[in-house]
């Protein structure tokens, strides 16, 4: 099994929660991307997008230099573990249209962001080859529903406790 | 086979060229949209056509282009944040074609117009077409 850890991109850019929007709006100009993590040291508080700055502060007449990111982002954070399996993390991104996924070590904290462009995918639009259909079609139900169950169960979203029965029956199965 | 009128979201919101970034974020936040076409006020009165359009802003030009400068997004308006030209196709286009179409340009977003009277009917962005769509 392919891990998330062997592939992922390890130098993170993060802001600090009490970093105001002008300064989150620099950096994700600078890095060229529209989703950083917010974080207090390596402890993940939540993600701020560029949508968040437009419709949570600019929308509302409030002052980009005033405004910090902990004010605006969004605190239910997706997210994987660096040991969790590369081609779970796969379907989960292409199900759900993310192209960047935060991935977290073992006590949680931020070890890497994984995105579409760490698989040699671009942004998810461009085509597959063969060898990438062949091993999602591999993936089929079970794969799928797991995978489902799996991504809301980490998001806290959903009663934890039916969901890990849910992926335990699911990963039974396919073992 | 799929076409654009398949997949475009349809009501496209169009803006006059002078409208302060921050009318645009009210906008964007009220009608639940990251991207506005931009067309010169009278224009839009008198009903959009292809050439008409000047431009298209998104909620990360704002970011981007305002206030990662720092600049004000009462003073500063659409038509000084928008990418522009704007490119677009027709409603009956197959999807394959619009697709090619934004490879070609390098574009991730086209403006639809119907085909016989050439009237603005939506707005098809990359987002909306999976590997699925392109197979169909």
């Amino acid at each position: 099994m392919k891990t998330i850890k062997s592939i992922m991109s390890r130098n993170v850019e993060v802001v600090s929660p009490d970093a105001v929007l002008t300064e989150v709006a620099e950096k994700m100009k600078l890095e060229n991307t529209g989703v950083l993590p917010v974080c207090d040291g390596n402890k993940i508080r939540g993600m701020i997008t560029d949508r968040d700055i437009v419709i949570r502060a600019i929308a509302d007449g409030k002052d980009p230099a005033e405004i910090k990111a902990s004010d605006v982002m969004s605190r239910g954070v997706h997210y994987l573990f660096e040991d969790d399996d590369l081609d779970e993390a796969i379907s989960l991104m292409r199900s759900k249209r993310v192209h960047r996924i935060v991935v977290l070590d073992k006590d949680k904290k931020l070890s890497g962001i994984l995105s579409f462009s760490d698989f040699g995918l671009g942004t998810g639009e461009e085509d597959f080859g063969s060898s990438h259909l062949a091993a999602w079609s591999s993936l089929a139900l079970g794969g799928l529903l797991a995978g489902l169950g799996y991504y809301f169960y980490r998001q806290g979203t959903f009663d934890e406790i039916d969901l890990k029965e849910l992926i335990s029956k699911y990963r039974g199965k396919a073992a | 086979m799929k076409k654009v009128r398949h997949l475009m979201s349809h009501h496209p919101q169009i803006v006059p060229s002078n409208t302060s970034l921050s009318d645009a974020s009210r906008i964007m936040a009220e009608r639940n949209v990251g991207t506005l076409l931009v067309a010169d006020p009278l224009k839009i009165k008198e009903g959009v056509r292809p050439n008409d359009l000047l431009g298209i802003v998104t909620d990360r030009d704002i970011v981007v282009r305002c206030v990662a400068q720092s600049r004000d997004p009462d003073l500063y308006t659409v038509s000084q944040a928008m990418s522009c030209p704007v490119f677009w196709c027709l409603e009956n286009d197959p999807i394959m074609d619009a697709v090619d179409k934004m490879q070609n340009l390098g574009v991730r977003r086209l403006a639809v117009f119907t085909g016989e009277t050439e009237q603005l009917s939506g707005f098809l962005s990359t987002d909306d077409i999976s590997e699925e769509d392109k197979a169909a």
